[in-house]
């Protein structure tokens, strides 16, 4: 099955955390013999209401890979644990067969208003 | 409105004189309703409902996407001011992209995408 998660960190840390975060995904897809077919970043949004513990903005970032239920519980509990991530998504795509196109419409959103 | 049960075809009745509502409340005491079913007192229903049934055009079938929570501008015209969902006989969607569009919105309120009390996006 392919998925796709996305990640709302803290603005106001380092890089290098920042990077140790998106880490937990590529580490626990590697580990279980998953595939990572999208990396990407969205870059920092404006929240259009105060999320969390009065954050204003968010760090979006997005991973879409093929995996199992067993690498989506392991994930859902590491970002429920680590604190710089404020919100995160995991959504279900579809089947192995239909990789080519999935990954083929997927466009980084354009948040333009 | 547009999704009600389809009557069986009848036979065409005399035409007569259209007449509002109210009207026709007011002159109910004169009705003796012998018309069978549907027939409310020379008050066709039918055409009634060709009268003010709207055309369907939905707005996703017609630029050729779907809802999707990751881009906010594909649903955020649903959502009203008071973050309210338009329901779908107001925005003329099908059923299934109306569905696909409520999972939609309410994965990007979640995600700090589009405002709960709002229709505001993210920036």
């Amino acid at each position: 099955m392919i998925y796709e998660t996305a990640l709302v960190l803290r603005t106001d840390i380092d890089e290098a955390t920042a990077n140790s975060v998106k880490a937990i995904v590529t580490d626990v897809v590697k580990t279980a013999k998953g595939e990572i077919l999208v990396n990407d970043d969205w870059g920092i949004k404006t929240f259009p209401q105060t999320l969390g513990n009065n954050h204003k903005k968010g760090h979006y970032v997005y991973f879409m890979y093929k995996a199992n239920t067993q690498i989506n519980s392991e994930l859902e509990r590491r970002f429920r644990i680590n604190e710089n991530v404020i919100r995160s998504l995991i959504v279900k795509l579809g089947d192995d067969k239909a990789q080519e196109t999935i990954v083929k419409e997927y466009k980084t959103p354009k948040f333009n208003n | 409105m547009t999704e009600m049960k389809k009557s069986a075809p009848r036979a065409k009745k005399e035409e007569t004189e259209y007449k509002k509502p109210m009207d026709r409340n007011n002159d109910m005491g004169d009705n003796d309703f012998e018309g069978g079913d549907g027939d409310f007192g020379g008050y066709d229903v039918d055409k009634d409902r060709k009268m003010f049934a709207k055309k369907r055009s939905d707005w996703f079938l017609a630029k050729k996407t779907s809802p999707d929570w990751k881009d906010p501008s594909t649903y955020a015209w649903l959502v009203n001011e008071f973050g309210k969902i338009s329901p779908a006989r107001v925005t003329g969607l099908t059923p299934k992209n109306h569905r696909l569009a409520v999972a939609a919105i309410k994965r990007g309120r979640a995600m700090g995408l589009i405002s709960y009390l709002s229709n505001q996006t993210a920036k």
